[in-house]
């Protein structure tokens, strides 16, 4: 394994005023494990709200979790570490993110923006600098010359490439790409997909990909986990998850795949609604939603468990639905 | 085939900025039927919000529709109206839902007070509990639940896909003709969006308006859409049947834009995504001859050239070399 | 909808040019400060050159025909008639011819280059008082152009000063957030609210009074700093908070930046507009500022000149009614002020996305 994460824990403080005691909690992230082999790609899939990007944030410890471990190559726990072994670290773990608009420095030449995570690290000349910012561009597909230009001058795509360019520099073994096509128009993000697919083969880079869209995320995974209110409530191999979903909220994301999806009852009188993170239910939070929800759903969130296969799932019935999946 | 309620005539929209003036629609002809739902598709760059602008006269200070562009609705030409009977149409009987619902409601105010608001505005007669009863309906009709306590609460005590249902309400408040539907699902999860749709579809039949439904989101328009219309760089592509399109795109970017999203079902082992190449022209920069050529696998000589026409029967139309028999 | 034309260079600039008055009033200042660079060479006469018979001169007046006849500039003779009341009556029977490019007092050229040559004077090397002269026979004018120099400067070095410091302070404290922060800005806050000139004034008595004109003018300089810097401190901790967590910052700390390598690279340039807009009008403020401290005869003093000393000369009204022209330092601070604000007003609206 490449990547084990156990429990991650992370819950943002409500505060009032600089003195007020923090009584409510955002409950973000509650107890969220995972692991990825090398050079696969584990996707992460949920709504707005779920967690996902929050998970992404507290691995490269852009915020720090409260709780959890996370081990990563030869480090026990990358959790622990002080803050200089962690910036040696975060070399070998890089982040694309969504806005392509907001993730290059608007004033930064593209040359300096693709070797910044180099020139912290030790001192490059200025020559190699050039010389690896141009290496940098072509692999992504853009040209040496458009390392004189300013952001600006780039579309949206293009924008993704010189991220992507970013987050080779050092070369990383693990990539944490978030959303990173969700932006860019639709004619173009295949064109991200592809380069991102290939730089894996080439690189045998470990992917972490967290999207919205299912079908996304479906096409990109190896491995996939469905995350709601902070946990995952279903994880296992990406073809197994579409062919057997056995979440029920995993069961509804399928279906909203096909628009004509609209009119199957699970859907249509689906309420959207979901529990407030700050008041955490005990028990399943999907039971409001939940078409075969029972009494015992209320006493405790249910285990994620996979009786030994790779399928695991967080539901005291899964499985069982009007036609979807198999039955148990 | 129902009778036509909005002709777009040769619209051309045009944007002044500091050093030159740009086209964002170009030449546009579009008919939207009573009681139909037309999906325009396209991407960053078509054209399709300024033409919902450009109806309903919403248009910034730097942006002018073209002397010779037609907008016709009830016979009346649109684009000369006076800005009073403009505003008499608007929020009656043109009625308008946009992407983002927190940037449509006054945070200020109850939100059910603001449709209260507008339902005043084109009905002074309604004193002011019959339009809250009737604020009630809506909210009730666009099915979210107890409506009588919602009226009360403000937008930010609403989520997203709720807000959305709200805002639709609103819109829907003086029972309009004709509702246009500014990519009104992107900003919602995909659970939600099917909800929303499926709502929309449900008050079209019941009161007989038509829709103007804009998208990025050609799959979804499928679903939706009785017509469809893609728009590429301000031009129409292709328009027809939205079962059509499904069936027998014509037009190369359309076929190539339903080639290019990753369907359910499918997995990097299993194929390689298509990908267009190259990227949707700047505004400024439309390429000569057809704007798609550039990025086309089809193109030849005549395209580079020659911008074509669009050719075809009334039930499908395509701007497409490949379709015209002249060499 | 944005429709985008031309770098984020051009667009500014092409509003910007669109401005009459912001265009015309950065030409005045432009002139105004190469003046400085040519101070001795346009001031007829040194800063404090007395003449001693010639206390009080009212201005000359410059006349180009005798009787019909077109000879050029020049002007006549004043004699002292009232040495109490300081009257001042024309000669008309002395002539002083008035030519450009005259050899005079000796100077320094660009502060190095040792000349005589001065832009006007009299060929026979009789006093030409263009806005008279003050109580000790000084040419005001002389004065003026000599004062530009600590006038004009001053605003720059403490502004640059406060922007220093407002950035490494503001800055910081933005990022670091916490306890250090609120404590930061309620100082910031308490600056800001004190009424300015007292603040001066305070500050100004506190100063030590023996002190050589050149320590003088840093320490007036730092007192005109103190304010701004609040105002500054403040506004760039703010920029700072609702930049902090942009993805390309987020960016950065992933590379591995440390917090100070943030800001200066990341943050800063971001509002580098804001700034320069911050400066431009800011500085017309030091400038009243130091006038009114020089004014009082508590900024700068003998033997260094500068715009607000000289209206020194003025303050008692009696005198002022009497010898009028020593106010023209006033129109040039007005002038100056003037222009700094338009300019600073059509830079803003040019730089401004929304206009």
């Amino acid at each position: 394994m490449h990547i084990e994460v156990t429990g991650l824990v992370k819950q943002y403080p409500l505060k009032a005023g600089l003195f007020a005691r923090a009584k409510d909690r955002v409950h973000a992230v509650n107890g969220v494990s995972f692991s990825i082999p090398r050079g696969q790609t584990l996707g992460i899939v949920g709504e707005s709200g779920c967690g996902k990007t929050t998970t992404a944030r507290l691995l490269l410890r852009v915020v720090e979790p409260d709780a959890g471990m996370f081990k990563f190559e030869e480090v026990g726990n990358v959790f622990s570490l002080p803050e200089d072994k962690l910036k040696h670290v975060r070399s070998r773990m890089q982040y694309i993110f969504q806005d392509p608009y907001n993730s290059l420095n608007p004033k930064m030449l593209v040359r300096d923006i693709v070797t910044e995570p180099l020139r912290y690290r030790g001192s490059s000349t200025r020559r190699e600098l050039e010389r690896k910012a141009a290496e940098l561009l072509e692999h992504v597909g853009l040209s040496p010359a458009d390392s004189k230009k300013y952001p600006h001058e780039f579309s949206g795509g293009q924008r993704q490439r010189i991220s992507i360019a970013r987050a080779l520099s050092s070369n990383p073994s693990f990539i944490i790409c978030d959303e990173p096509v969700s932006s860019l128009d639709v004619s173009i993000q295949s064109q991200i997909l592809n380069l991102l697919i290939d730089l894996q083969k080439e690189l045998g880079i470990t992917y972490l990909f967290i999207a919205h869209n299912l079908a996304v995320v479906f096409y990109m995974s190896d491995t996939m986990a469905v995350m709601y209110t902070g946990k995952i409530v279903e994880m296992g191999p990406s073809e197994e998850l579409y062919r057997t979903p056995l979440h029920p909220y995993t069961q509804l994301l399928i279906k909203t795949l096909d628009p004509e999806s609209r009119k199957d009852p699970l859907v249509k009188n689906d309420s959207g609604e979901v529990p407030s993170l700050i008041h955490y239910p005990i028990g399943c939070t999907f039971y409001p939603r939940c078409p075969r929800r029972q009494a015992k759903c209320l006493e405790a969130f249910p285990p994620l468990e996979g009786e030994g296969t790779q399928h695991q799932v967080a539901c005291y019935f899964p499985g069982w639905d009007n036609g979807i999946a198999d039955k148990r | 085939m129902n009778p036509s309620i909005l002709q777009i005539e040769n619209l051309t929209t045009e944007f002044q900025t500091v050093t030159h003036r740009t086209p964002a629609v170009e030449g546009l002809n579009l008919t939207l039927r009573e009681n139909e739902i037309l999906g325009v598709a396209g991407e960053s760059g078509c054209g399709k919000s300024v033409t919902i602008l450009s109806v309903l006269r919403l248009l910034p200070p730097n942006g002018a529709i073209h002397r010779k562009s037609k907008i016709l609705y009830q016979g009346k030409d649109l684009t000369q109206l006076p800005e009073k009977e403009m505003n008499s149409l608007r929020g009656k009987d043109l009625s308008i839902v946009f992407q983002e619902p927190m940037g449509s409601f006054n945070p200020l105010f109850p939100v059910g007070k603001q449709i209260v608001e507008v339902i005043r505005t084109h009905e002074p007669e309604v004193p002011v509990k019959q339009a809250l009863e009737r604020a009630t309906e809506l909210f009730r009709q666009v099915r979210i639940p107890h409506p009588e306590l919602r009226i009360q609460d403000y937008p930010f005590q609403f989520s997203g896909g709720m807000l959305q249902r709200a805002l639709i309400a609103l819109a829907l408040a003086c029972s309009p003709r004709i509702l246009f539907a500014d990519e009104p699902t992107t900003a919602l999860d995909a659970s939600t969006q099917i909800g929303i749709l499926d709502l929309l579809l449900e008050r079209k039949e019941a009161t007989g308006m038509s829709i103007f439904f804009v998208s990025h989101d050609l799959s979804l328009l499928e679903g939706i859409s009785d017509r469809i219309c893609v728009l590429y760089a301000g031009r129409m592509v292709e328009a027809c049947t939205a079962k059509e399109l499904h069936t027998y795109p014509l037009h190369p970017y359309t076929q190539d834009l339903l080639e290019a999203v990753p369907r359910k079902g499918t997995f990097k082992k299993e194929k390689r995504l298509y990908s267009i190449q190259g990227k949707v022209p700047d505004p400024q920069n439309r390429p000569i001859g057809c704007k798609y050529h550039p990025r086309c696998s089809k193109a030849f000589e005549r395209c580079r050239k020659e911008e074509p026409d669009l050719f075809g029967k009334e039930s499908h139309l395509v701007r497409c070399w490949l379709y015209v028999d002249a060499h | 909808m944005k429709l985008f034309v031309g770098t984020p260079l051009e667009i500014p600039y092409l509003k910007f040019k669109k401005q009459k008055l912001g265009v015309f009033s950065l030409g005045v200042l432009l002139l105004l400060y190469t003046a400085l660079l040519f101070e001795g060479f346009l001031a007829p006469y040194g800063p404090n050159t007395k003449f001693r018979d010639k206390s009080y001169h009212p201005p000359h007046r410059v006349r180009f025909f005798k009787e019909g006849k077109f000879i050029g500039p020049y002007v006549h003779e004043y004699v002292l008639v009232n040495p109490i009341f300081k009257s001042y009556q024309v000669d008309r029977s002395k002539v002083h011819r008035i030519r450009f490019f005259v050899p005079g007092e000796p100077y320094k050229l660009f502060f190095l280059i040792p000349s005589t040559i001065h832009l006007f004077g009299t060929t026979d090397g009789a006093p030409v008082f263009l806005l008279g002269t003050d109580n000790l026979g000084r040419d005001l004018l002389s004065r003026m152009i000599y004062g530009a120099k600590i006038s004009l400067t001053i605003g720059f070095v403490s502004i640059f000063l406060a922007l220093f410091g407002g950035i490494l302070i503001g800055g910081l404290s933005g990022y670091i957030g916490g306890i250090t922060d609120w404590l930061i800005m309620r100082l910031a806050e308490i600056i800001i609210l004190l009424p300015t000139f007292y603040f001066f004034l305070f500050l100004r008595s506190v100063m030590p009074s023996d002190i050589s004109p050149g320590q003088r003018f840093f320490y007036i300089t730092a007192i005109l700093a103190i304010p701004s810097w609040a105002g500054s401190a403040r506004g760039i901790r703010n920029w700072v908070l609702s930049l902090k967590n942009a993805d390309f910052v987020v960016a950065a700390v992933i590379a591995g930046a440390s917090k100070v390598t943030i800001l200066l690279r990341h943050i800063i340039p971001q509002i580098r507009h804001i700034l320069i807009l911050n400066i431009t009008l800011s500085v017309p403020g030091i400038i009243l500022g130091e006038a009114g401290l020089s004014f009082l005869n508590l900024g700068i003093t003998e033997p260094s000149v500068s715009w607000g000393m000289l209206m020194n000369a003025a303050m008692d009204i009696n005198i002022l009614l009497r010898y009028p022209w020593l106010l023209s330092p006033a129109i040039i601070i007005i002038l100056t002020v003037f222009s700094f604000f338009a300019f600073g007003y059509a830079l803003k609206d040019a730089l401004d996305p929304r206009t």
